[in-house]
């Protein structure tokens, strides 16, 4: 089922002084079952793009075709909660929606809303929190006592539990340390490979792009600039500089092994894996 | 949310947008009394006409005047409805359900209705010419002699500005809060009784919490600035009164003293 954008245009507070056309003719098909990464710096029009997918805004101009339905502008949709229960959107610094009295109770309120019973909504809503890595001590503690990590954690599980088919998240990872990070940067993968859920990420973390993002989504003032491979996107030199992106460490050191004819495989992501390729080539010679 | 016109800021550099903010707040102050003085409809007709062509001279629309008048609406059509219904002077005119209206009752209504409208009207002419920061700067001028009867025209003034500061940023927050609870199910617009109250607490929990973060965060900012609040403190905008600026006051003055004049004589 598609994922498209035809001529999409947005503006913030038409008809004012202040009106200001966020999204310019966004025209982009994004791919099923994979993990997208959606870049751009601030200010290019991310996160308006991605409140369109589950109709939090209303195209101003143009159409979006989100799994079996199709919003069209000026046309008032209806039944938009059986859209946003198949599209799970994650907000920046989702830690700011938390209102429940204990943690079990916020996870289980997005399920319960989509008119899940109360028992599968507990146990779904556990689940989802173990699988974020909260343990069962937690769930009766208030939501408000929880570290900024811990919290951002619960907040996703809440999306989670909801059980989207696409999973939409902004900046998931903005402020976490490396390892936090890191773990839930591999959480949204296993997501993928084993519940085959679709994602996107709007991020602004290279590595993270390289390592676990299977395609590229450019955005830029306003418009979707280049949608291909995470592959392909690394090796477009003239693409990278024009956006002022410094690739990632690995890419740079396989360029400059390249400049010096060493060529190394382009599956290798880590830089675990570069140091045995390099250690292969050596003991070769 | 994002048109609320009431007390909004509309850039311009007219005259009225230039008047120094403590001779603007007292000829405001001074119209609103002047509205209050009893002269019948000649002095509503006055304080109108001069109230309109300030509005023109500071080329806001009618229709933004409509705007700002729109969320009191509610509750000036609730006061009027009263009014009329328990004012007993004059003559009976009709009986409805066994109410009886009086003439008086309807004369009455009608001038609180207009004065409301010219009370709004004027406030209106004044938050829509001057930046909010000026505005708490005119009005901690204007409390400075008050120090002396430990009225804290600084503290008063800071809070104010601090107030005025956040309130897009609140705006901003609950937008962003609705969207995220949007996401999770909420239907702000259906749904049964009790699922709006929840809707509704959804956004105000979080929207005090953060508030108070928010609040904390700031006056941690200020302290490790080393704000004091009652140490003196020299400023960067420097107000100062021009010939025009005397002018205006003036001719408001003869305003309000033309409708005390016309109050004893009519």
């Amino acid at each position: 089922m598609p994922i498209s954008f035809k001529e999409v245009t947005y503006t913030y507070s038409p008809n004012t002084p202040f009106a200001y056309e966020a999204l310019k003719g966004v025209n982009v098909d994004f791919t099923e079952g994979k993990i997208t990464a959606i870049i751009g710096s601030t200010g290019s029009g991310k996160t308006t793009l991605v409140q369109h997918l589950n109709a939090l805004l209303l195209p101003t101009n143009g159409e979006v075709e989100i799994l079996d339905r199709v919003i069209r502008a000026n046309s008032k949709p209806k039944e938009l909660k059986l859209l946003r229960q198949k599209v799970g959107l994650v907000f920046q610094f989702p830690e700011y929606q938390l209102f429940e009295e204990t943690i079990i109770k916020d996870v289980c309120f997005g399920p319960l809303n989509f008119g899940v019973d109360q028992k599968t909504a507990i146990i779904k809503s556990k689940a989802m929190l173990r699988l974020v890595g909260i343990d069962s001590s937690y769930d009766e503690r208030s939501p408000l006592e929880l570290s900024g990590g811990q919290k951002r954690k619960v907040a996703i599980a809440g999306i989670l539990a909801i059980d989207p088919q696409l999973l939409v998240l902004d900046e998931p990872v903005a402020g976490l340390d490396p390892q936090a990070s890191k773990s839930m940067m591999n959480l949204f993968v296993e997501l993928n490979k084993r519940y085959h859920k679709t994602i996107l990420i709007v991020t602004h973390n290279m590595e993270h792009v390289l390592t676990y993002c299977d395609e590229v989504v450019v955005v830029d003032a306003g418009k979707v600039i280049k949608h291909v491979s995470t592959k392909v996107f690394f090796e477009d030199d003239r693409l990278l500089t024009e956006l002022h992106i410094t690739p990632p460490a690995i890419i740079k050191a396989k360029q400059a092994l390249r400049s010096k004819g060493i060529l190394i495989d382009d599956n290798v992501l880590s830089i675990d894996e570069l140091a045995k390729a390099i250690a292969k080539v050596v003991n070769h010679e | 949310m994002n048109n609320i016109a009431l007390g909004r800021y509309i850039p311009g550099d007219s005259i009225i947008h230039k008047l120094d903010p403590r001779i603007k707040i007292s000829c405001m102050l001074l119209l609103l009394i002047a509205i209050f003085i009893p002269t019948g409809f000649y002095g509503y007709l006055l304080i109108s006409i001069v109230a309109l062509i300030a509005l023109s001279i500071a080329k806001l629309s009618i229709s933004f005047v409509l705007k700002a008048l729109r969320p009191m609406m509610f509750m000036m059509i609730m006061l009027m409805v009263i009014n009329i219904l328990v004012v007993k002077t004059g003559s009976v005119l009709i009986e409805i359900y066994g109410f009886q209206i009086y003439d008086g009752a309807v004369f009455q209504t009608l001038y609180i209705f207009i004065r409301l409208i010219l009370m709004i009207l004027i406030t209106t002419i004044l938050t829509a010419t001057t930046k909010p920061l000026d505005l708490t700067l005119g009005i901690e001028d204007l409390l400075e002699p008050f120090v002396r009867f430990k009225v804290p025209a600084h503290e008063i003034a800071m809070m104010i500005s601090i107030a005025i500061r956040f309130i897009p940023t609140l705006i901003e927050e609950t937008q962003r809060i609705m969207k995220a609870q949007a996401s999770r199910g909420v239907d702000l617009q259906e749904g049964k009784f009790k699922e709006k109250i929840m809707a509704i607490l959804s956004l105000i929990v979080p929207l005090f919490v953060s508030s108070f973060q928010r609040a904390e965060d700031l006056a941690n900012a200020m302290e490790a600035r080393g704000y004091v609040p009652d140490a003196k403190r020299t400023r960067y905008k420097q107000l100062h009164v021009r010939t025009s600026d005397i002018l205006i006051l003036v001719l408001v003055f003869m305003i309000l003293a033309g409708m005390i004049v016309m109050a004893i004589l009519l």
